[in-house]
């Protein structure tokens, strides 16, 4: 087992090891959803509880079937099935029971199901041999780095409207050089906190 | 060998108990009964089960409205005018909808949710076209105008 403590591992994957700003993972959606700070945040939200939820799922999965029956290959299809099956279920029963808080997140539900981010989170998560409550840690640190990440992002973007973009860099290119500019600036925090 | 068998069964195992649990859940969760869609203020109206939304209901009366996205809130095309029962904007459609569109309570037919009865105005020119689309009749040369008259009318 890894013996990082889950305190460390929840910080280390928002500042150092943020998924989306050092594994650029869930570049879609972060590109796709980053052009107001309130979709961002709703975005980001529900990318966090989706995470935290999954990575534990598919830890129980991953430990107590997949493991046992030496079927560790399998474990690709049935990380994207558990991630799919749960979000279509989290999201029927927040909308029977909170219309609210699924207009606030409901509507970016189906985007998280092809999230690569959420995807990646519980393959590091075996990868790097966490037990349950690391994992946990590493689920809600990953979906608290992406919120953070999007939503930095959108502040520079509301900004950007009012600004004159150069007219070759207008549209994507220019947030891919802020995204990478962003990056750069986490990197700062590299040697913070070492994690594996 | 073993191998092999012991991973279709947990594979179909998995996907056979969340199914189940899906469906479970859809059957007690997401179930609205039967809804009246009013189109045209009375013109048609139909029942269809609740729970889909407005454009694959319109198009399953023989209703077309253009969406080439094909109902994802991508194209906006599938612009009406939601009169009754359409529940709240959702943020998908602000894109593509003007100040003066939701104002008069336009909406995106696919992001509307079926959820009780429903009152929708749909631009009745599309019904001209589609007639003639599907007789043959349709010239593809020809230059069209639409003129809009009255209130009635107002946003297509």
């Amino acid at each position: 087992m890894n013996p990082t403590s889950p305190m460390v591992i929840l910080v280390a994957s928002i500042l150092t090891n943020n998924i989306l700003l050092a594994g650029f993972l869930g570049m879609c959606s972060f590109l796709a959803c980053s052009t107001k700070i309130e979709t961002a945040v709703g975005l980001g939200t529900a990318v966090t509880f989706v995470m935290v939820c999954t990575t534990t799922l598919n830890y129980l999965l991953y430990h107590y079937v997949l493991v046992p029956l030496e079927l560790e290959f399998l474990a690709f299809i049935l990380f994207i099935a558990v991630i799919a099956g749960f979000v279509q279920l989290v999201e029927m029963v927040m909308e029977r029971f909170s219309p609210k808080l699924y207009h606030a997140l409901g509507i970016f539900l189906p985007l998280i199901t092809v999230n690569c981010a959420i995807l990646g989170a519980a393959l590091f998560m075996v990868i790097r041999n966490y037990n349950g409550i690391q994992s946990a840690a590493f689920g809600l640190g990953g979906g608290l780095g992406f919120l953070l990440a999007i939503v930095l992002m959108a502040g520079l973007r509301e900004k950007m409207g009012y600004s004159n973009v150069p007219a070759p860099l207008r549209g994507t290119a220019v947030l891919m050089l802020i995204t990478g500019v962003i990056a750069m600036t986490f990197m700062g925090f590299a040697g913070m906190i070492t994690m594996q | 060998m073993t191998i092999i068998l012991l991973a279709m069964a947990v594979t179909t195992g998995l996907f056979l108990g969340m199914a189940v649990i899906l469906l479970v859940a859809e059957r007690h969760l997401v179930n609205y009964g039967t809804c009246q869609i009013i189109v045209n203020g009375g013109e048609q109206r139909f029942s269809v089960e609740g729970g889909g939304n407005l454009l694959a209901a319109l198009l399953e009366n023989n209703i077309s409205i253009p969406a080439s996205c094909g109902g994802k809130g991508m194209c906006g095309y599938c612009k009406v005018r939601v009169t009754a029962g359409g529940g709240a904007l959702l943020p998908t459609e602000t894109p593509f909808l003007s100040r003066r569109d939701i104002a008069i309570g336009t909406r995106l037919a696919c992001q509307v949710k079926i959820r009780q009865d429903v009152s929708v105005n749909v631009p009745d020119f599309l019904d001209v076209i589609s007639d003639m689309v599907r007789t043959g009749t349709f010239d593809k040369h020809a230059k069209w105008r639409f003129s809009i008259k009255g209130e009635e009318h107002e946003g297509f």
